[in-house]
Order: structure tokens, then C-alpha cells, then sequence
């Protein structure tokens, strides 16, 4: 795999991991606010 | 064991495991190339003698009815899936967890009936919906929590039916629509069905994307005839279900995670310079291969791993191989492979539909194009009817309790007969059961239980969406009112009182009913 595939691939891993990671964080507001 | 394999095939079939393990080698079953016959039917033999795994997929835990999947556990009946859990009768799930009878949805958790949704929880009925969280029917719908029945709405909070009300009037409404009760789930689908007849549709669901052309796209770009192609495919025309750093491709169906040059493949992850293959991953400059995982410079070869220069599943050496395969080109050329029907298949050609392993009505384009027997043998396809079923039904459906809270947990011994009952042309299963991680999670969901078999419900979610076909049409924004007369607008548009000049490739044919609206009109009446 070329270095650029690499590093745009690294990229996508941490995008993906801070989406969920707000996404998370949005659900777990929701609950905090809906119990 | 199951398989994908029909039981009184010809082809021999391992489980999953024995087919990855080393105790049998691929290669044992090479042969030489013999210039006296087509290269398709070589293949073919080639096909009927090495072992064929009964379900495809890597790294499944505890998921042994998944297929096609990467990295899934606690799955049952997930198809096509990657990196998600604890998830049931799910088609293309991306990084999700507890969600049933759902298609193509992406880091969600608690979805259920859901299609082309993302990041989504606890939503009921999610079509085309992003970031939405406590909702049930939802259409194009983006950041909305606490709704119900909307369509075409953004950053909403306790909204029905596309009426925003205050927290308090919501919660007293929303008790009226209690989906847990199947009759009112009933009532609320059709309420949908004709809220979202009455209200404008976007000409295409495409998100952050420049230069493309298609339906559900999401981070794409200069991309032609694209259907579900999602982060970062670029450069690509003819595709269908692919990501993840898709590049520079052509004619593919399922594909990408850092791909580049792929041309008429389906179902190849990972590789670079692939020509008419399907499945596997991690290969560069295959062609002809089936299931080919971290080789290069294979041709004609079936279910290699780690191998390098290999035809029919012969090894050879560099040399050997650079000067054998122009022969073998060049004879292809020379020597086609005609089919019943009398198709040419030459060098450049993807395999002869008569000699897949699969009969028609087994292969993903059944549901999306259906034929009848007739049709298909005069293609001249296989075609294998449906094995009789003749499951003892122990319920009927209609005698399921109307409430969720009604149902007891001795549901899960029952053989429960689908509402179709094998009347409809849905590969129906005519009989159903309802496991316990399923009743505990409709529980949850706090919504009714499914009426349908697995097959059915697959086959009603898909008609949410529209089929790969682009249709040149205009807006049907007329100014004031829809073309139909059944939508008024509520602002005006840069054309004001005259008819939309916008015009469109989408894939609501116009036979349909929707309003299809441009971009811009689109983006004037809810954005």
C-alpha cells in the first residue's frame, strides 16, 4: 500500500472513530437529559 | 451445515473454517492450459473441482448464519456486513450494533427496520435518516430526536408528523401512536406512506459529494452512475455498494477499502489492477479469479491465498507466467466461448451468466430485478425453483398479540406463519420464528412484532429506495404548487411564479408518484 493510501486510510480510521465517538457522546447527553 | 451452495449441487463444499485452514492446499487442484478448449469452460471445470466454502466472510464470532461479512459477533443472518454486533437480518450493517432487519446502515445502535441511515439510536423506521436519535418513521430526516412520522426534516426536536408541538403536547400525542401495538403501527405506516407522497423529494440523496451522478452518495467525487457508494470513492462510473477510498473503478459491485483499478469485479476489498474477479481482498494484477486473498498475478485461479504467478490454479514461475499468459489472451481471442444463446465471450469479457455456480433467483440481482421462469431460461440462465416448504406452523400471525407487552416468552417455540403465506414473488419463507435476543429487543424498541418472514420484510424495505436506473427529468416545482397540485410551497424560489428550468438525472422514474424536486428548490422549501 502507497504511503498516501496509508496515511488517507489512517485518516479515515480516526474520522470514523471521533464520529462514533460523538455520536456516543450525543446519545449518552439524550439519556442524561431524558431520565 | 448451511451454505449458499444448493444441497444437490455438483460442487464440493467446506465449512468456513476447513476452507481458510492450511489443511488443504488449492493448488493441488491446478492443471495445465489446454489450447484445444475455450478458457471459460476450463474454468468451469476448474469450478466444479476445487472445494467451495459454504459461507464467505472473515473473522465471524459466534455468527455461524453471517456470509459475506468481515469481523462480525453475536450476528445472525447479517449479510455483507463489517465490524458490527450483536445485530439480526441485516443487510450492508457498517460499525453498528443491535440492529434488525435493517439495509445499509452505518455506526448506528438500536435501529430497526432502518435503510440507508446513519448514526442513528433507538429509531423505528429510519429511511434515508442521519444523527437522529428516539424516533420512529423518519424519511431524509437529519439531527431529529423525539419524532414521529416526519419527513424532510433538519435539526427538529419533537416534531408529528411534520408538526412541531412543545415537549409537553408531544409526549401526550405520541401516547395515541403507540407502536408496540401493531394495529396502531399499522395505522401510523399508512399515515406515513401518505405524508411522504404529499411532500417533495430531493432528486437524489446525495451528501458532500461534487461532480457525480447516482443515489446515496456520501464523500464522493467525479463519480458517474454510482448507487451507494459512501467515504471517499472518487473517480469511479458503474458502481454499486462500494467505499472506503474507492478509486479510479469501473463496473463494480461491492468494493473498495483502498481499491484502485478495479474493473467488473464484485466483491473485492483491498487490491489494486484487478480484472474480472469476485470476492477476496489484499491482491494486485489478478484477472478471472474467484476468492484470490493477499496474491498477485493470478489467472483462472479459484481460492488461492499467498500465491503468486499462477494459471488454472498451476504455479509457474515469473518467466514461465509472463510468456504463457498473452498465449492464453491471444486463444481466448481465437477461441471464444459462445453460450446457448450464442454470446461471444472473449478476453475482456466477465464470466458467462450460464456458468455461475448460482441459479438465478439465489443471486442478489433477483430482488432487484425480478424475472419469472420463463424470462430467465430464455436468457438462458439457471433456474431452480424454490424447495418445497412445509413448515409446521404452530401460530398464525394473524392470532399474534396486537401489544408487544402482551407477547410471553413462549413465542420463541413457535413456528409462526408469514402474512404472505407464499403468495407473494418475495422468495417468501411462508413460516417464521422469533428468537429470544429478537423479543427482547422488539421489547426494547417498545414496537410490535414483524408479521412477515425475514425474506418478505427484506423485500418491503427495499421498495423504499428506487432502482439503478437514472431517468432525465425536470423539477416539478411549478412555482407556487407542485406539478401534481398536492404540495403548496411555503417559500418563494428563485423562479418565483414560473415553472423550475432545473433539470435532472434521478432515479424516480416518472411513472412514480413522488414530487421530485432540484437541489435548489429542494434546499429553498426545508433547508
Amino acid at each position: 500500500m502507497k504511503l498516501t493510501d496509508r496515511i488517507k486510510r489512517y485518516k479515515y480510521i480516526l474520522q470514523t472513530l471521533f464520529q462514533i465517538a460523538a455520536f456516543k457522546i450525543k446519545v449518552f447527553f439524550y439519556k442524561l437529559k431524558n431520565k | 451445515m448451511v451454505s449458499i451452495h444448493f444441497p444437490a449441487g455438483i460442487f464440493t463444499v467446506y465449512c468456513r473454517d476447513c476452507w481458510k485452514s492450511d489443511k488443504w492446499d488449492p493448488v493441488d487442484y491446478g492443471r495445465d492450459y489446454n489450447f484445444n478448449k475455450p478458457f471459460f469452460k476450463q474454468y468451469r471445470e476448474l469450478m466444479e473441482s476445487v472445494p467451495r466454502p459454504n459461507l464467505t466472510g472473515n473473522n465471524a464470532v459466534n455468527s455461524e448464519y453471517s456470509h459475506a461479512c468481515e469481523s462480525v459477533k453475536n450476528c445472525y443472518f447479517v449479510f455483507w456486513s463489517y465490524f458490527s454486533e450483536d445485530s439480526q437480518y441485516c443487510y450492508a450493517l457498517l460499525l453498528s450494533r443491535n440492529t434488525f432487519n435493517s439495509y445499509i446502515v452505518d455506526k448506528s445502535d438500536h435501529a430497526n427496520e432502518s435503510l440507508h441511515s446513519n448514526r442513528i439510536y433507538k429509531v423505528n423506521y429510519g429511511y434515508f435518516a442521519d444523527d437522529c436519535i428516539n424516533s420512529n418513521f423518519l424519511f431524509d430526516c437529519i439531527g431529529c430526536s423525539d419524532c414521529l412520522g416526519c419527513v424532510n426534516l433538519r435539526k427538529q426536536k419533537y416534531c408529528l408528523w411534520n408538526e412541531k408541538l412543545s415537549k409537553e403536547k408531544y409526549r401526550e400525542q405520541i401516547k395515541y401512536w403507540d407502536i408496540g401495538s401493531y394495529k396502531r403501527l399499522q395505522e401510523a405506516e399508512e399515515k406515513f406512506i401518505s405524508l411522504y407522497l404529499s411532500t417533495p423529494h430531493r432528486y437524489a440523496h446525495i451528501i458532500n459529494s461534487q461532480n457525480v451522478t447516482g443515489d446515496v452518495l456520501r464523500d464522493t467525487k467525479d463519480c458517474k452512475m454510482c448507487f451507494s457508494a459512501l467515504d471517499g470513492v472518487q473517480n469511479c462510473k458503474y458502481l454499486y455498494f462500494g467505499g472506503l477510498n474507492l478509486k479510479d473503478s469501473y463496473d463494480i459491485s461491492a468494493g473498495g477499502d483502498t481499491s484502485a483499478l478495479l474493473y467488473e469485479i464484485f466483491g473485492t476489498f483491498g487490491s489494486q489492477r484487478i480484472k474480472f474477479c469476485v470476492g477476496g481482498g489484499g491482491s494486485q494484477d489478478n484477472e478471472y479469479s474467484d476468492w484470490a486473498e493477499n496474491s498477485s498475478h493470478l489467472f483462472g485461479c479459484i481460492g488461492l491465498k499467498n500465491k503468486k504467478y499462477c494459471i488454472l490454479n498451476k504455479q509457474y514461475t515469473k518467466k514461465e507466467y509472463e510468456e504463457l499468459l498473452p498465449k492464453i489472451k491471444k486463444h481466448m481471442d481465437e477461441m471464444p466461448y459462445v453460450d446457448k444463446k450464442g454470446n461471444i465471450y472473449k478476453y475482456g469479457e466477465f464470466f458467462p451468466t450460464e456458468l455461475s455456480a448460482y441459479a438465478y433467483k439465489e443471486t442478489f440481482a433477483f430482488p432487484w430485478y425480478p424475472k419469472t421462469q420463463e424470462e430467465v431460461e430464455a436468457e438462458g440462465w439457471q433456474w431452480r425453483s424454490p424447495q418445497e416448504r412445509s413448515y409446521p406452523i404452530t401460530l398464525n400471525s394473524k392470532d399474534l398479540p396486537d401489544h408487544i407487552r402482551d407477547v410471553s416468552d413462549s413465542i420463541t417455540q413457535e413456528t409462526i406463519s408469514c402474512a404472505h403465506n407464499g403468495s407473494c414473488d418475495e422468495k417468501c419463507l411462508t413460516a417464521f420464528r422469533i428468537n429470544q435476543e429478537e423479543l427482547e429487543f422488539y421489547r426494547k424498541m417498545k414496537v410490535a412484532l414483524p408479521r412477515l418472514c425475514p425474506n418478505c420484510r427484506y423485500s418491503q424495505r427495499l421498495a423504499w429506495r428506487n432502482s439503478f436506473h437514472l431517468y432525465k427529468r425536470r423539477c416539478m416545482c411549478e412555482g407556487e404548487k407542485s406539478l401534481n397540485g398536492t404540495y403548496t410551497n411555503v417559500t418563494s424560489h428563485f423562479h418565483e411564479l414560473e415553472p423550475c428550468p432545473n433539470k435532472f438525472e434521478t432515479t424516480f422514474s416518472p411513472e412514480k408518484p413522488e414530487i421530485v424536486y432540484c437541489d435548489q428548490c429542494y434546499k429553498g422549501e426545508f433547508l
